[in-house]
């Protein structure tokens, strides 16, 4: 069972999640992960690659830098 | 050194490819992410027909999005069609990021051989042949290198979790 408190959100006294609701699988894929990507479309799912893709590049380009 | 790549748009590329009425399927990691893969990559692979007529075409793409070969000694080198005929990898830098026209994948398979284990996805209402997930782990397991090895239980997950919708 899991606490909450007055506004309906799990306290942090909540039990913590069995090992079957975590996010990764035996083989240590985050299966989270695909499903979000399954629940989206094909162009939506590159639309996804292209934003991760072009915030790493930003991070990349920031991190090299240096600081002002 | 070979010029900085420009940002990719693998959505876009993939739409001017079709406009230019190329015949290819999409491979590698693209053809994962397009099937649910949570996955990053930073090029679009393809397989091309290579009959002389669908080489123009693709030339034509290519010269559209300003395509040279990517080269480790930084030169301007434009698409060359005689390549594109063959069953080598030819990688093109562009304006729309890198993309790579294969002739074939490992074992000599080319776009005859492989159409039949594509499925066909829309994109922007039009039809684009994508190499299938079961096909694509096949072939990673074939080429057995780290760099592939190290992604397939994800594409396993992947198509495990597909199928059971």
């Amino acid at each position: 069972m899991v606490s909450v408190d007055a506004s309906g959100a799990p306290t942090l006294e909540s039990p913590p999640v069995s090992d079957a609701d975590l996010a990764y699988g035996d083989d240590g894929v985050d299966v989270t992960l695909i499903q979000e990507m399954l629940a989206r479309t094909p162009e939506e799912r590159l639309a996804a690659l292209e934003s991760f893709v072009a915030g790493l590049m930003e991070l990349r380009d920031a991190v090299g830098k240096p600081a002002p | 050194m070979p010029s900085a790549s420009p940002p990719p748009r693998p959505a876009e590329a993939l739409r001017v490819l079709l406009d230019h009425e190329v015949d290819f399927l999409v491979v590698g990691m693209v053809a994962a992410v397009l099937q649910g893969v949570p996955a990053a990559t930073f090029d679009v692979d393809i397989v091309h027909r290579r009959t002389p007529e669908n080489v123009e075409r693709l030339m034509r793409f290519l010269a559209s999005v300003d395509a040279t070969y990517r080269d480790r000694a930084g030169r301007r080198l434009p698409p060359d069609a005689r390549s594109l005929l063959g069953t080598g990898h030819n990688p093109f830098r562009t304006s729309l990021g890198d993309l790579d026209a294969l002739g074939a994948l490992h074992g000599g398979r080319g776009y005859t051989e492989l159409e039949p284990r594509s499925v066909v996805m829309k994109l922007g209402g039009v039809d684009l042949r994508v190499l299938s997930l079961e096909a694509l782990i096949e072939e990673k397991e074939r080429l057995g290198r780290e760099k592939d090895l190290a992604v397939l239980p994800l594409l396993r997950r992947t198509l495990a979790l597909g199928r059971g919708k």
